[in-house]
């Protein structure tokens, strides 16, 4: 009897199985659900490391930069000071990214932005931004070079693309474009700027982080393409392009892309 | 014949150009000018008058030119300047540019090296008929349209000439260029076909008509890379012209009665200097073979031309914003054989008057350089001979700029880039 109503069970049993793989929407959704929460895991995952990250991050500021006293008066520079305290800003942002880019070391799929000294850190290493090709090339990865146009005189100015990033450059100059766009597909990178931002950051958080912490860029406006705002941010005067950082985000507040370098350039 | 195997005939074919020196003769912008090369052997905006699909890679460009006619007629006027503007619509409409008041053709610093006539090694774009049309028409309008691959250009012009009557000459031209990819062992490949015609009218109490003036042009361009630095290319045009009116008293230009037949070959190396600049050689040979007077069966003359050309051009950056540029050309080879009912004659025009047959023959030396802030760029080409008279002549403590002599330019472009 007790054998009878345990094949009987397992009949059963393998019924509902075999029903269940017939009609498979009901797996379907049991594997989305378990996926969603997957997702949701390594978010929160991601989420937690990019904390991490900002945390050490302010630690480090903590140590390198002065600490501002209340009664502080700014004082107004004369051209040599002024270049010495670039100087001096320069190299400590440096250290920022070089701790922060310590601190990820382990992560692939984030690059470190240190727009003061337009630096980019992959795996603990230091390149120039402007030398983002070249980058791609030491880490073997597949670098697609397309020409974007031309100047008069003919010289070419190329887009070198990788995943998500991207480098706009003319071939005779020294500076170009640096752009990333928001992360689409497996195997594309986020970033972290010393200031903290990264793609997760919201426009409160862009315009927080960079006027409290930045004292090279400064902002410049606010401006629309299409349906996209962008946060804008420059260095420099006088002949010659500034250095521009722009953040756009999408009508739902979600930055799409970081753009940065020559961004007055043609 | 492997891939490999076809790059290492083109290099060995191409070293043969090279041991002879390399690249092609100055014409058109001050730029190249400058350069004293062929817009066929470095990649400047001029290529968009050969080949029209070249807009897109020139897209977002203003160009202005400040002298009217190339190398040799100088800056300044200010009402016989020419340009336009090349705008990108966007990839659904495409890429447009419009010009203005374009002269027929361009005069360069190397003309004088090869004398009158060698219609595509010394013009890459003439009036309808020929460089010999003795009323040709400056243009008015040109309109560029280019999308994917495949470019196009209408070019009008509408002039009220004075050739010893009233003539009205009207021109209009269409010409198309497509980038054809890669082929064979070349990386890059594009064609170029067009059609002109111009029509004569005169004016005056006589009335008159041409009896047909057009020219029909086409060519090829093919690029290759040898290696990271290194690149070389070759190309050829060919190009057929007829100018024909009734007679000397027309009012068209007596005597002009043409049927001519050109064809240009060429090859060039380009060495880049690590993202600096460039050196570039270049050899070129044009064939050019008409008859003229054909109104006339009893005087037509039979015109035979051969020219072979070597040149050089370097260009380097010296910092941010300036940049220097020097070439030489020189004809290696360069015949012209007349022959007029049986009088017949063979002559080298590259020869400079008066020279002894020990004497340096020749050469077309220039120097020039770019001003570059932001966005915009001014190009100039040098007067050669204002330069040595102040290097000949240097005060210390005044500078070459400043020794008694003014260093005057030949020709300047200023462009801007949005």
């Amino acid at each position: 009897m007790r054998y009878l109503l345990m094949v009987s069970f397992l009949l059963l049993a393998l019924s509902q199985g075999s029903l269940q793989a017939q009609t498979s929407t009901p797996v379907t959704d049991s594997t989305t659900a378990i996926q969603q929460e997957k997702d949701k895991i390594e978010l929160e995952k991601l989420q937690l490391e990019d904390a991490q990250l900002k945390l050490k991050l302010m630690q480090a500021q903590a140590q390198l930069s002065p600490v501002p006293t209340a009664t502080a008066q700014p004082v107004k520079l004369t051209g040599d000071q002024e270049k010495l305290a670039l100087e001096e800003l320069k190299e400590t942002e440096s250290k920022k990214a070089e701790v922060l880019a310590k601190e990820a070391k382990e992560k692939t799929d984030v690059f470190i932005l240190d727009f003061i000294n337009a630096e980019i850190w992959y795996k603990g290493n230091r390149f120039s931004i402007y030398d983002f090709n070249n980058m791609v090339l030491d880490q073997n990865w597949k670098l697609v070079k397309k020409l974007d146009e031309r100047d008069a005189g003919g010289h070419a100015r190329n887009l070198f693309t990788y995943q998500n990033a991207n480098l706009l450059k003319y071939e005779h100059r020294d500076r170009g474009i640096f752009f990333m766009t928001m992360a689409a597909q497996s195997g594309d990178f986020d970033f972290l700027t010393t200031d903290g931002v990264s793609f997760r950051s919201s426009s409160s958080d862009v315009r927080t982080n960079v006027n409290n912490s930045n004292r090279y860029f400064v902002y410049d406006s606010q401006g629309w393409d299409k349906d996209q705002k962008i946060l804008k941010y420059r260095h420099g005067e006088g002949l010659g392009f500034n250095d521009q950082v722009e953040f756009w985000f999408d009508k739902h507040g979600t930055m799409t892309k970081v753009r940065f370098g020559t961004l007055g350039e043609h | 014949m492997k891939f490999e195997n076809k790059k290492w005939v083109l290099r060995v074919a191409l070293a043969g150009a090279l041991s002879l020196g390399v690249a092609s003769v100055a014409k058109a912008d001050a730029r190249l000018d400058s350069l004293a090369t062929d817009v066929r052997q470095v990649d400047d905006i001029d290529i968009i008058w050969l080949y029209p699909n070249q807009i897109l890679s020139y897209k977002n460009t203003v160009d202005f030119r400040l002298n009217p006619s190339g190398n040799a007629s100088g800056v300044g006027g200010s009402n016989t300047e020419w340009g336009g503007v090349i705008h990108d619509l966007g990839d659904d409409f495409g890429t447009i540019a419009t010009y203005v008041n374009r002269p027929s053709a361009e005069t360069t610093g190397t003309s004088t090296l090869l004398g009158a006539n060698r219609n595509l090694l010394t013009n890459y774009w003439q009036p309808a008929g020929g460089a010999g049309n003795p009323v040709a028409t400056s243009s008015n309008l040109d309109l560029f349209w280019a999308k994917s691959d495949l470019g196009l250009h209408l070019n009008y012009a509408d002039n009220l000439t004075d050739g010893g009557a009233a003539v009205q000459g009207q021109t209009w031209g269409l010409s198309a260029g497509l980038n054809t990819g890669a082929f064979m062992s070349f990386n890059q490949t594009q064609i170029h076909l067009g059609y002109t015609e111009q029509w004569l009218t005169n004016t005056a109490a006589n009335g008159g008509h041409d009896q047909g003036i057009y020219s029909i042009t086409g060519g090829f361009l093919a690029q290759t890379d040898l290696n990271p630095n290194d690149s070389a290319r070759v190309y050829g045009d060919a190009e057929f012209d007829a100018f024909h009116t009734p007679g000397n008293n027309s009012g068209f230009g007596a005597g002009v009665n043409t049927n001519a037949t050109e064809i240009l070959v060429g090859g060039s190396i380009k060495h880049n200097i690590a993202s600096r600049g460039f050196v570039n050689t270049g050899l070129a040979f044009e064939y050019d073979g008409s008859q003229s007077g054909l109104n006339n069966p009893n005087a037509v003359t039979n015109n035979n031309m051969y020219s072979l050309i070597w040149n050089a051009g370097v260009e380097s950056s010296l910092n941010s914003f300036l940049t220097a540029r020097a070439g030489l050309a020189k004809a290696i080879y360069n015949r012209a054989y007349s022959a007029t009912a049986g009088a017949a004659s063979w002559t080298d025009p590259s020869l400079n008057a008066g020279n002894a047959i020990n004497a340096n023959k020749n050469v077309s030396f220039n120097i020039g350089g770019s001003i570059n802030v932001e966005n915009w760029t001014l190009d100039s080409n040098i007067n050669v001979t204002t330069l040595e008279n102040s290097l000949q002549a240097i005060a210390p403590g005044t500078g070459i700029m400043f020794a008694g002599t003014a260093i005057a330019t030949t020709e300047t472009d200023l462009r801007y880039k949005f």
